[in-house]
């Protein structure tokens, strides 16, 4: 007896471990009875009875469902939320959540493991995978590489994921736990000299879908051929790539891979290739034999036989040109919109479409090679009553993800079905963004553009035009391609339902989560997206922290991390040529790091106030009695201190601030004196919630600074600013050898340049406790100008913080003087940051035996200017035409000149000498430095004329005697 | 009843105030809900307990207004009225729960006061006076509820379970 139920327990066992599950977007119950949906963005999720469609269940769970799995009782139903960033444990019966679980960040794909009895679940931005139970605690969290997106687990435990934005697949071993990594396979890149060949980095790996056998799985994605200009017909191609999944020897078969033109290969009956767009998922039909793809952007099915190829990847030699299978139809168009998940029941396919939040029927017309699959129900049901999205959010996004050129023939936005913005922004604006931007190499000098070239405004300064060029140039769409009776669109003067498509795109692109000030990346938790801002006395006044954190306030008020728009006469100059030029909209790529209080609350351009010699923060002081009406310029206590999240998107004011959910004292904001003291009263009675409001772990961090210490251009994608890469790839990045590592904070927010590397004692909180290091705010940098004009002591620390940074060497080679410029202690290039603007260069005097100046290299003439041949340390921007773009450095396209010299490195600089030397010789070398070249204090001193015009500082001088060299 | 009006009515402001005074250690119902009310206040503040900031905010202001203004007010005129009791009392229990209930009573309330006027700037003293007004509230609470066990307010809780004095 004991040994039947032994045997009746293993079997049971074996059951459940028996197939092999992906996450999918739309998923059946085993018994073919139900099928459930994720419903995206609506948030919602869908039960629906196969038998009987209109008896379905909807019920909104979260913002943004994305996959689904049931567990072995098919009652319990995991979801994966990836906008609130949550993981939902449904009843499967009545889809009422069970269980919550907040996991940051971005969670996506999920599956059950029967075998372990919990849900995998992966975390696309925090790297992670997650095994949840299911009473929905966590019991495995561990970080994985970059990515993680699709999963899929095999009967024999070993759970497949893919890595989205790096091309990759990992492959865990889940019989022991926790889970062990067996395996990282990298899928091919592939590179042809001619740029319409099928080819590039495979990206957008976001399902996996294994046959019936186990013995593939593949991976529908997309190839990113950045590696070139972006233009029509060869940025992004489809693929699908297959692996063998044979156990211990899993590996890509390259010429299975399913690529335009090779192995996809469809023609019209006019003879012409027909295109399809961001392959989402594929599903093997029950004997194996046919796979079937939704393409998401041109919205089809494409179908491919496998009975007349090799199925066994184990007789796929190395060289075999083997197929592995042959597609066979495009079932095109389907009616929904943006067809994602796919369901194949018996004879019947479900298809999920995304964006019309409905489910298409098909049928496969059964299992014959030449049996053709065709639309039996276009809409078979809808999945949500009631779109929760407003109208023209809906129709934005929907563009957005739309590559289906024979829906719209007049006003395609894809020329040829040929892809969708969403083939390369994944998932709209986030930080994938970073991968796009590493995915385009360049020789900057060549061309430093990685995104849209060819814009007018800039995008923001003029949305409408840049969009319909942008769909124009990469997507052959609105009329660039008029092989399907596109019409031409002129950007300038479109017509009026393309007028009406970009602001629709508009309005998904300015979403809260996307880019709701278009040109900067930063986002404010608080503003719906619907043309709303935040109320301006949602901002407090930075003086009322002085009262506890007086020596911090007083640091900061004079620094340049305060005055650092409207009273910044420089950044005054610039930001109004930004607008002036490009348009008004793209002021804000500016405000986003100089002044983003203002922006938040909808200003659209600098104070007019001007605070450039308030020194000691008087008028804030004075203000401080109404400290809710204030919305201060530049970097403000309460901005740093709520930016409660990073998204690392390449600069640009990555993050994130929130304003709603600090932790408040009742009395503290209110305009009420005594109530205002009462609340402060309670503050310092119990500080903890004070405290953790207003700290973050990552604010130690340098890549919090790299947030706006990194920018570029928005569009374009060319990097202006790289002052966190240029520290990251130092030898200053050393966190494990605590005696070398230097972060931002430890030079720039340290109480005494003279002793960097040690640690000051200080207090951050009066009365509070004696830090062994305090962090201080006067965010000591090269701008000694500014600042000083308020505090002396500020620019002096700025001009020491300077003289740590670079060393003069001097030496004799066969032609002169070579003079030396170390970079010992800048930690990034020197100089970093708007080195387009600094002026560092070498004052060079040489004198003979006789005391006569024989060599005489970089002395400033009587106005100030720098000579042309003085040896600056600089780069110059060059517009697209290779012309020096001079203030208008957001249209730099190709770099002209760059003599910064990188972190650990040096620079040597020859001077020949005149024939003839009467040795010995004497050189004097000095490196000066001044903040801004003349030629822009006059212009800034036309609007501003009680701006005094900033001297020339010497940072280091060296001087030798040299003899005669001796003749080799 | 009448002659004792009268007689009330006859004595001068002087004795009418020794006599409020004198009957006000007796009156501990007040000061008695005042010290719970104000242990019950400041029990989710512990940070151990993790309440909900929405909820902890207006439990703060209760909590301080109530030490604030409810500590001179109520309780230290009932407790300098009351430690003549004590003082004198031939039970030795009483006297030394009396003492103790002083200390804590001291301490409690200095340490309060300092919080709300001074307050917990993360210094050494700070961090000193905040764990002195956990501790000593918490032992202060105890305290008074054995010291003050026959005659306390919450008698009809310890009658309810079974422990009610007899």
């Amino acid at each position: 007896m004991s040994r039947l139920l032994l045997g009746l327990a293993l079997l049971a066992v074996a059951h459940l471990a028996s197939a092999a599950v992906s996450s999918h977007s739309l998923i059946a119950s085993p018994d073919g009875k139900f099928l459930y949906s994720a419903d995206f963005d609506s948030g919602y999720v869908s039960r629906i009875e196969t038998a009987n469609p209109k008896s379905r269940l909807e019920r909104q769970v979260g913002k943004d469902i994305r996959r689904l799995a049931l567990d072995s009782t098919h009652q319990l139903l995991a979801a994966t939320d990836y906008r609130a960033e949550d993981v939902l444990l449904l009843d499967a019966r009545n889809l009422k959540v069970k269980h919550r679980l907040h996991l940051p960040k971005r969670p996506f794909g999920v599956v059950y493991d029967a075998r372990n009895r919990l849900f995998w679940v992966t975390l696309f931005q925090s790297a992670k995978l997650v095994g949840i139970s299911e009473s929905g605690k966590v019991l495995y969290s561990q970080h994985t590489a970059d990515t993680p997106r699709g999963l899929a687990l095999l009967s024999d435990g070993r759970l497949l994921m893919t890595h989205s934005m790096t091309g990759q697949v990992s492959i865990y071993n889940t019989r022991s736990l926790p889970p062990t990594l067996e395996k990282r396979i990298t899928l091919k890149t592939t590179q042809n000299p001619d740029q319409t060949v099928s080819q590039g980095l495979p990206r957008r790996l976001d399902n996996i879908a294994v046959s019936p056998d186990e013995r593939v799985a593949w991976l529908p994605h997309v190839l990113w051929n950045f590696d070139h200009p972006f233009q029509f017909q060869s940025t992004v191609f489809p693929a699908i790539s297959v692996l063998s999944l044979k156990a211990g020897e899993e590996r890509e078969i390259p010429s299975w891979r399913k690529q335009l033109f090779k192995q996809i290969n469809l023609t019209n009956t006019r003879n012409r290739t027909l295109i399809v767009s961001n392959p989402a998922e594929a599903a093997f039909s029950p004997d194996g034999k046919k796979v079937y793809v939704t393409m998401a952007g041109s919205e089809d099915v494409l179908v491919f036989d496998r009975s007349r190829s090799i199925h066994d990847p184990g007789k796929v030699g190395p060289n075999s040109d083997d197929p592995g299978a042959k597609a066979v139809q495009l079932v095109r168009t389907l009616p929904g919109s943006n067809p994602r998940g796919l369901v194949i029941q018996g004879d019947d396919i479900y298809v999920q479409n995304a964006m019309s939040l409905d489910l298409t029927k098909l049928t496969r017309g059964g299992n014959s090679p030449f049996a053709r699959a065709r639309v039996t129900v276009a809409q078979w049901v809808k999945l949500v009553d009631k779109d929760p999205l407003p109208a023209k959010i809906r129709e934005g996004e929907r563009i957005f993800n739309d590559a289906d050129t024979s829906k719209h023939p007049s006003y395609p936005m894809a020329g040829d079905s040929w892809m969708s913005c969403d083939s390369c922004h994944t998932d709209g604006f986030n930080f994938t963004n970073r991968y796009l931007m590493a995915a385009a190499p360049r020789n900057i000098h060549e061309n430093a553009i990685t995104g849209h070239a060819s814009l007018k405004h800039m995008v923001g300064g003029d949305f409408v035009g840049d969009y319909i060029r942008m769909i124009q140039n990469t997507q052959g769409g609105l009329g660039h391609d008029t092989r399907d009776q596109a019409k031409p669109v002129d950007p300038d003067q479109p017509p009026d339902n393309v007028r009406r498509d970009m602001e629709a795109l508009h309005a998904y692109v300015t979403r809260p989560f996307n880019l709701p000030f278009v040109s900067t990346w930063l986002r404010v938790d608080g503003v719906d997206g619907q043309g709303q801002f935040l109320h301006p006395q949602s901002w407090l006044n930075s003086a009322t922290c002085a009262s506890c954190h007086s020596d911090i306030f007083k640091q900061w008020v004079d620094s340049n991390h305060h005055y650092m728009a409207g009273s910044d006469p420089y950044y005054r100059l610039l930001e109004d040529l930004a607008g002036k030029t490009e348009g008004e909209g793209f002021r804000a790529w500016c405000l986003g790091c100089h002044d983003p209080e203002r922006l938040s609350v909808g200003e659209k351009q600098h104070g007019q106030a001007n605070h450039m010699f308030d020194k000691g923060g008087q008028f804030l002081q004075r203000a401080g009695l109404h400290p809710t009406t204030l919305n201060d310029e530049g970097a403000s206590c309460l901005f740093c201190h709520r930016i409660t999240r990073l998204d690392d998107a390449g600069g640009n004011a990555n993050f994130t601030v929130n304003l709603k959910d600090r932790a408040t004292y009742p009395g503290e904001d209110s305009n009420n004196a005594l109530f205002r003291w009462f609340g402060k009263r309670l503050i310092q009675a119990k500080p903890q919630a004070h405290i953790d409001s207003y700290s973050q772990p990552f604010y130690s961090s340098s890549q919090f600074c790299g947030s706006c210490h990194t920018e570029f251009s928005p569009g374009p994608g060319a990097r202006i600013v790289g002052t966190y890469e240029e520290w990251a790839k130092s030898s200053f990045n050393a966190p494990t050898d605590p005696a070398r590592n230097r972060t931002c904070i430890d030079c720039h927010m340290h109480a005494d340049i003279s002793r960097i590397g040690q640690p000051v004692p200080g207090y951050a909180t009066d009365g509070g406790k004696l830090k062994k290091n305090v962090v201080t705010h006067q965010f000591t940098g090269a701008n000694y100008f500014l600042p000083g004009l308020r505090n002396p002591h500020q620019a002096e620390m700025s001009l020491a913080l300077l003289r740590t940074a670079a060393k003069l060497g001097l030496s004799l080679d066969r032609n002169g003087v070579v003079v030396r410029v170390t970079n010992v202690g800048a930690g990034h290039k020197f100089p970093t940051g708007v080195a387009d603007f600094r002026q560092f260069w070498l004052e060079v005097t040489v004198t003979d035996a006789e005391g006569k100046v024989i060599l005489a290299n970089g002395q400033p003439d009587a106005d100030g200017k720098v000579p042309d041949d003085a040896r600056q340390f600089r780069k110059v921007f060059g517009d697209k035409d290779g012309k020096p773009v001079g203030l208008e450095f957001w249209r730099y396209a190709r770099m002209l000149e760059d003599t910064r010299i990188p972190a650990d490195s040096y620079r040597d600089e020859h001077y020949p000498l005149p024939d003839q030397v009467r040795w010995p010789i004497h050189v004097t070398a000095k490196l000066d430095f001044r903040i801004f070249p003349a030629w822009v204090t006059r212009l800034v001193q036309q609007q501003n004329p009680t701006l005094p015009t900033p001297g020339i500082k010497t940072l280091n001088t060296i001087e030798q005697t040299f003899g005669a060299p001796h003749a080799d | 009843m009448t002659a004792m009006s009268v007689g009330h009515e006859s004595l001068d402001l002087a004795q009418r105030c020794k006599a409020r005074w004198q009957a006000l250690a007796y009156r501990n119902r007040t000061a008695e809900w005042t010290l719970y009310a104000l242990a019950f206040s400041g029990l989710p503040l512990i940070a151990a307990f993790s309440a909900d900031w929405q909820w902890q905010r207006w439990d703060l202001v209760g909590h301080a207004l109530l030490g604030t203004f409810g500590f001179i007010t109520l309780i230290l005129p009932f407790w300098s009225s009351h430690r003549r009791l004590l003082l004198r009392s031939r039970k030795s229990f009483l006297r030394m729960t009396g003492r103790i209930t002083e200390v804590l009573l001291l301490v409690t309330g200095a340490s309060g006061y300092y919080l709300i006027l001074w307050g917990n700037r993360g210094g050494p003293l700070g961090n000193l006076v905040h764990q002195a007004h956990l501790i000593a509230s918490l032992g202060l609470t105890l305290v008074v509820m054995r010291h003050a066990w026959r005659w306390s307010v919450l008698q009809p809780l310890w009658k309810r379970l079974g422990l009610g004095a007899r």
